[in-house]
């Protein structure tokens, strides 16, 4: 096996561990198609941007889109009624998106985990525990923010502010910016404690429990006090997170509008975006008329393998020049001969020029009369 | 290591100075010349020098760990960024002007000549005013002047090359100054460092 995985770029890798992991723990993979019909996203166009999902028509004259988002096709299919047993699902799967920073679209590559069931507090335990592993065998150091959507609204609804006030000021928490924060707040004529607990919201950071502890000064009422309740039970489970740090951060947001109550982002040192994304999502399948409750989370591949790259690597142990009028059959032989020592053999013409191509090679050789001889370097 | 893109030029160096203030020395800072990176071994730092509306992307895509950059541009490209901290430095306004003698047609369409394409657009949509957008890229106050548009939307600083055109500010939409950026993955596995630096600009911003 290792000397198979020496051959994957790093998000291959990845792949092929978390499928292991996510198989572990239980969770069956579930295939989706490429595409979905357009009226899912229409259905729930609160929870999802769809100005920017790419549409086309089938031979039917049905409008169909490329699926920007895996979680919605998977929890459609999930009955109405409560289910006899949670369903513990994992996908592997492309979603189409518009990057904001360019207005292209992208192809984002994905694996993602969804548990779906009955009301079940240790849910929220086995996700983080999956996200904390799954970063784990990403990154050799990494970080989760952690965060409830329950704190933060319900925090802000005590205030009374105007509906734009308080988007605006969520923006804000979203970039820390407790400057802008303070002058929206003057303007609102918001001032003493109430002003005190949303900059206090801001610029709170740092470890999940100490931070935890500081929170609870916050608490005013009981949408409030229900978050700090569901975050402090996620506390117990923080303890063994390897060399990873978990901060309660309640910047935390996430581009899909479904999330509500638990949410979290992972990030692994050495790749500038975000790695990993998720959270509870109720209130879609609330939506949807179902009757189980669901949280997961995916982890985009596609920046692993442009920033995590196995550094100093050849790309072949061997090369091998050989002339035209050489026994080739032979040589193929011999190149198997050696591939079942691990080796990894190119074989190139005698005039070609495999470093004007930018392909790195570790040792030289030329096929002569059946045998390999060295060539030196030059 | 801990690297800063700083937007060339003038404010640039007043980043500089402020960094200088709170304890960053870095006796190569202005010797560079052209150099358009600069290692400070001794407080572990490397500056980039690179064009202001290029800052936010070095940042966003993590290049740089942190950045100083004007909040026109954060506005206009809202990158996905923490923003630590307000430097009170290159203050400005993006304000709507037009001929000291023009009189608004409100039963028309405004033509409004800008670079601050996202800005307008939503501050004329946040009115609902029906409006035909211009996407300049220089010299925004020729505009009105030849009739390309009816306003211009641009940064207000002292007023001059406003008052040397016949122009005027109308109204303002946004006050603008310089603010501290951070990278989101870097600002985790750096987070003492970052908040030191913050913790230490804080104490030589200017009043107003």
């Amino acid at each position: 096996m290792e000397a198979l995985t020496q051959s994957f770029s790093r998000d291959e890798l990845v792949l092929l561990q978390l499928r292991k992991l996510f198989e572990q723990r239980g969770f069956t993979r579930v295939k989706t198609g490429k595409f979905e019909e357009y009226a899912l996203y229409v259905e729930n166009k609160n929870f999802l941007d769809t100005e920017s999902i790419i549409t086309f028509m089938d031979l039917d004259g049905k409008l169909m889109a490329l699926k920007p988002d895996a979680t919605l096709s998977i929890v459609k299919n999930v009955p109405r009624k409560a289910m006899a047993a949670a369903q513990k699902l994992y996908y592997v799967d492309e979603v189409y998106r518009l990057a904001t920073e360019n207005r292209e679209y992208k192809v984002h590559n994905q694996i993602g985990v969804e548990l779906i069931g009955a009301d079940d507090c240790c849910a929220n335990l086995e996700i983080i525990d999956l996200a904390l592993e799954s970063l784990g065998l990403i990154g050799e150091r990494f970080a989760m923010d952690i965060s409830h959507l329950g704190f933060v609204s319900g925090l802000l609804a005590d205030m009374g502010l105007s509906h734009r006030a308080e988007s605006m000021i969520m923006d804000n928490i979203h970039a820390k910016n407790a400057w802008d924060i303070s002058r929206i707040l003057e303007q609102e004529g918001i001032n003493g404690d109430k002003r005190r607990r949303i900059l206090a919201l801001v610029e709170l950071h740092g470890g999940f429990s100490e931070s935890l502890e500081r929170a609870r000064e916050l608490v005013c009422n009981p949408r409030v006090e229900e978050a700090w309740q569901e975050l402090a039970q996620v506390g117990c489970i923080l303890k063994n997170s390897g060399c990873g740090s978990v901060n309660l951060d309640f910047s935390v947001v996430n581009d899909l509008d479904y999330y509500n109550g638990l949410i979290f982002r992972g990030y692994v040192e050495g790749v500038p975006s975000l790695v990993l994304t998720g959270g509870r999502y109720d209130n879609l399948l609330r939506r949807m008329g179902k009757q189980s409750r669901a949280i997961g989370f995916a982890v985009s591949l596609d920046e692993l393998g442009v920033h995590l790259k196995r550094r100093g690597q050849m790309d072949f142990d061997l090369l091998i020049s050989y002339a035209q009028d050489c026994d080739f059959a032979a040589l193929l032989t011999l190149v198997k001969e050696l591939n079942a020592q691990d080796k990894k053999v190119r074989l190139e013409r005698e005039d070609s020029d495999l470093s004007a191509v930018g392909l790195r090679y570790g040792r030289h050789m030329r096929y002569r009369a059946g045998e390999l001889e060295e060539v030196a370097p030059c | 290591m801990l690297s800063i893109a700083l937007p060339k030029g003038r404010l640039g160096d007043r980043v500089y100075r402020m960094l200088e203030q709170a304890g960053y020395r870095c006796a190569d800072f202005f010797d560079g010349g052209r150099k358009l990176i600069i290692e400070d071994k001794a407080n572990d730092l490397r500056y980039f020098l690179v064009k202001p509306s290029d800052v936010a992307i070095y940042v966003e895509r993590g290049a740089a760990d942190v950045g100083v950059v004007g909040k026109d541009i954060l506005l206009e490209s809202s990158p996905d960024v923490y923003e630590l901290l307000n430097l009170n430095i290159g203050r400005c306004r993006v304000a709507v002007a037009g001929p000291n003698d023009f009189v608004e047609d409100k039963g028309a369409t405004l033509r409004v000549a800008t670079k601050f394409v996202n800005i307008v657009k939503r501050y004329y949509a946040s009115k609902n005013r029906d409006m035909e957008l211009i996407h300049l890229n220089g010299s925004i106050e020729l505009a009105p002047i030849l009739g390309l548009s009816d306003v211009i939307v641009d940064i207000v600083e002292t007023g001059t090359t406003l008052k040397e055109n016949n122009l005027r500010v109308f109204c303002d939409i946004v006050d603008i100054s310089a603010r501290l950026i951070a990278n989101k993955s870097s600002y985790k596995f750096k987070t003492p460092r970052i908040d030191e630096m913050t913790e230490k600009l804080k104490e030589v911003i200017p009043n107003d």
